[in-house]
């Protein structure tokens, strides 16, 4: 189990490097430059791209940057009076962390239970509601999730406030609309491995056993068809991390996706290389954490040396 | 001894998209405390949805059983789930075909042979049936059994698994294993031994057992008795040295024969049984061999012969050429003229 942590920690770094240096050499092959603008004459553009040390070579540049991140300094941001991406960063992610936290696990529960439930009664009409929610959640996109619920529980039947992120009340419609295509997604999934798993022999050897429906579920079938929800938890955390700068600007939730949108608009490097290498960083750490919990639920994944024989 | 098990008339039938597929024909077969009665028959005849009704393991709909399956005198079909619970794995243990399947590939072998134990003994205490699990896997012939609870299935050879799979079926002492098919995925050497620690098993607690298999081979050594089933029907039914000796049913002949003899040379030793089984969505009316026998009657394409007594006691087959009738007209179908008319040289 150490040599698989070991292993998965060292993939993780590597791919954190493979994601600085190529956003890092993208970012700059973006066609224009930060200081594009009809108001600055070229000797203050000359100015301005030597005080931001663009006028060096690139790759003295990225070493330059590489050795700040490993200091973990971020940078500064061109447009705002030259504030700390740090800073940005502090003042924004809790309120876009919050909100994607909650989705993530709003999503991950209600997906594997409806999966479940959908599963253990096959056929009948409480199936029929799950695939049927599972289907509306993957064929709605999420703005118009978003603005649906904004429309009915905020403006028709004032229930919930419909923007700002100001306590538990504002939060809810939010989560709702983020986590909801994930929830179906799982939906399915869950269902699809439980029907799977249902029909192989240890099922039916547990129940040669004497145990209860109960316990065979449960101990049996559960355990072993969540494993594929599991495997997607790293991909879901990325999706649904990237689908708060959508469900943000709708319910108007002061998070990172302004700066990102505003990075990309101004042609900010240091903001979009910033942002873009923390949310990096946060996947593969999410990821890294998803290998350990699969190691943990499933014994075949830690490769070691007695399985190799060695 | 008393009979432990009692089968009577059973018949099962699932409903598909296809139409009812009528597995198992009203067989009729009883197992005696203590003995082991071998079933024997090709793929597809229902050797298994008749073991797995025993333990009501085939879920009703879609199935459709019918008859009376008797254990220890209680009418399992009759009980209730939580009944059938309480014999489920305490009285009668189960081991099934693939030993790489049978397990949770999820946990520990240990916990998975106590989980029966646990369930049957809810006031056990955790280390009694720790103790208990390593002595059970000791008695399978599981080196270091201490060693072996917390490891996976995946860290077991094929061989090891089914021991494993044994240990869990016999952890409660069960009157009555049943064992289908348990050497079939498994390489020739293997096989040899996991059959004779199913026949140790057998004699060190005194348990019956069913062995179900579709080779002749395996059975010769271990069974008392031995059913051959065709089509979902048992045709010939009695003791194994009996069976072997002098087998009275086409079919039995027949898969005799398509077994490798060292008694014949080789050119006459393979033969093979031309045609296939009958269409289990609409079995015949009569004998369910007739369109492969080469003696057949008028009488068997529309009657079905029930079961003929043989002279040897307990002996019997469902084959119209032992009535009287047939008898008194063609004389005593013997082994020789019986491979003669099924069997051909492949
Ligand atoms: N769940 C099921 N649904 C439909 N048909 C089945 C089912 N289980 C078994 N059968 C059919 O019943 C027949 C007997 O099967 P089985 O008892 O498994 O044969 P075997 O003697 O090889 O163990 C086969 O024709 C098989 O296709
Ligand atoms: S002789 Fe008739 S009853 Fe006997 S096996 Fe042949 S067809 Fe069936
Ligand atoms: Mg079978």
């Amino acid at each position: 189990m150490v040599r698989y942590i070991l292993k998965r920690f060292l993939i993780s770094l590597v791919t954190l490097l493979g994601l600085v240096t190529a956003v890092f050499f993208l970012v700059r092959m973006m066609p224009g430059d930060p200081f594009l603008s009809d108001k600055l004459t070229p000797e203050i553009r000359e100015n301005m791209l030597r005080y931001w040390g663009f006028d060096r070579p690139l790759h003295v540049q990225y070493l330059h940057y590489l050795g700040n991140l490993i200091r973990g300094d971020l940078g500064i941001s061109m447009h705002y009076n030259s504030v700390p991406i740090n800073r940005l960063i502090a003042d924004a992610f809790p309120q876009s962390a919050d909100l994607g936290i909650r989705a993530l696990m709003l999503a991950v529960v209600m997906g594997t239970t409806l999966g479940i439930v959908s599963a253990l009664n096959r056929g009948r009409w409480l199936d029929y509601a799950c695939i049927l929610v599972a289907i509306i959640g993957v064929s709605l996109p999420d703005f118009i999730m978003g603005y649906l619920l904004q429309f009915v529980f905020g403006l028709k039947l004032k229930l919930l406030p419909i923007a700002l992120w100001k306590g538990f009340k504002y939060t809810i419609l939010p989560t709702i609309a983020l986590s909801f295509y994930t929830t179906a997604l799982l939906t399915r999934i869950m269902r699809a491995s439980m029907l799977e798993v249902v029909h192989q022999d240890f099922i039916k050897v547990a129940k040669a056993k004497g145990l209860s429906t109960f316990q065979i579920v449960w101990r049996h079938q559960i355990r072993n068809a969540i494993l594929p929800v599991v495997t997607l938890l790293g991909p879901i955390t990325a999706a649904i991390l990237t689908g708060t700068f959508v469900i943000e600007s709708i319910y108007a939730v002061p998070g990172m996706g302004k700066y990102y949108v505003l990075g990309i608009q101004n042609l900010d490097y240091s903001q979009i290389l910033g942002l873009t290498v923390f949310y990096g960083a946060f996947l593969v750490m999410a990821n890294f954490a998803v290998d350990i919990v699969y190691g943990f639920i499933d014994p075949r994944i830690r490769v070691d040396r007695r399985e190799r024989g060695a | 001894m008393g009979n432990l098990v009692e089968i009577e008339n059973l018949s099962v039938s699932f409903s598909t998209y296809g139409g009812s597929v009528h597995a198992v024909r009203g067989v009729s077969l009883t197992i005696r405390s203590g003995e082991c009665l071998a079933v024997v028959g090709e793929s597809g005849c229902g050797k298994s949805v008749t073991a797995q009704t025993l333990l009501r393991l085939i879920p009703t709909p879609p199935a459709q059983i019918s008859g009376r399956v008797r254990f220890e005198g209680a009418d399992l079909l009759g009980l209730t789930e939580r009944q059938m619970n309480a014999i489920r794995g305490d009285q009668i243990g189960m081991i099934f075909q693939d030993p790489m399947t049978s397990l949770n590939p999820t946990m520990q072998i240990g916990r998975q042979i106590t989980e029966g134990l646990r369930e049957h003994h809810p006031s056990m205490r955790k280390a009694e049936a720790k103790r208990r699990a390593i002595e059970v896997l000791a008695q399978v012939g599981i080196p270091e059994p201490e060693h072996q609870l917390k490891r996976y299935a995946y860290e077991f050879s094929g061989g090891m698994r089914q021991r494993a799979v044994i240990a869990m079926a016999i952890i409660c002492r069960p009157r009555l294993l049943i064992a289908d098919e348990p050497t079939t995925a498994l390489d020739v050497t293997t096989q040899a031994q996991i059959l004779e620690l199913i026949g140790r098993l057998k004699e060190e607690t005194g348990m019956a057992v069913m062995l179900i298999t579709h080779d002749m081979g395996v059975v010769s050594h271990m069974a008392e008795r031995i059913a051959v089933f065709y089509a979902g029907q048992v045709v010939e039914e009695g003791p194994a040295a009996e069976v072997f000796r002098r087998p009275s049913h086409p079919y039995t002949v027949a898969l005799l024969r398509s077994r490798p003899r060292l008694d014949l040379d080789r050119s006459q030793s393979l033969l093979s049984i031309p045609g296939t089984p009958p269409d289990l969505f609409a079995p015949p009316a009569g004998c369910g061999f007739a369109a492969r026998c080469g003696l057949a009657l008028k009488v068997c394409r529309t009657h079905q012969a029930p079961p003929f007594a043989l002279k040897d006691s307990h002996h019997s087959a469902a084959c119209w050429l032992h009535h009287p009738l047939a008898l008194a007209r063609h004389g005593e179908p013997t082994r020789e003229r019986l491979e003669q008319e099924v069997c051909h040289a492949r």
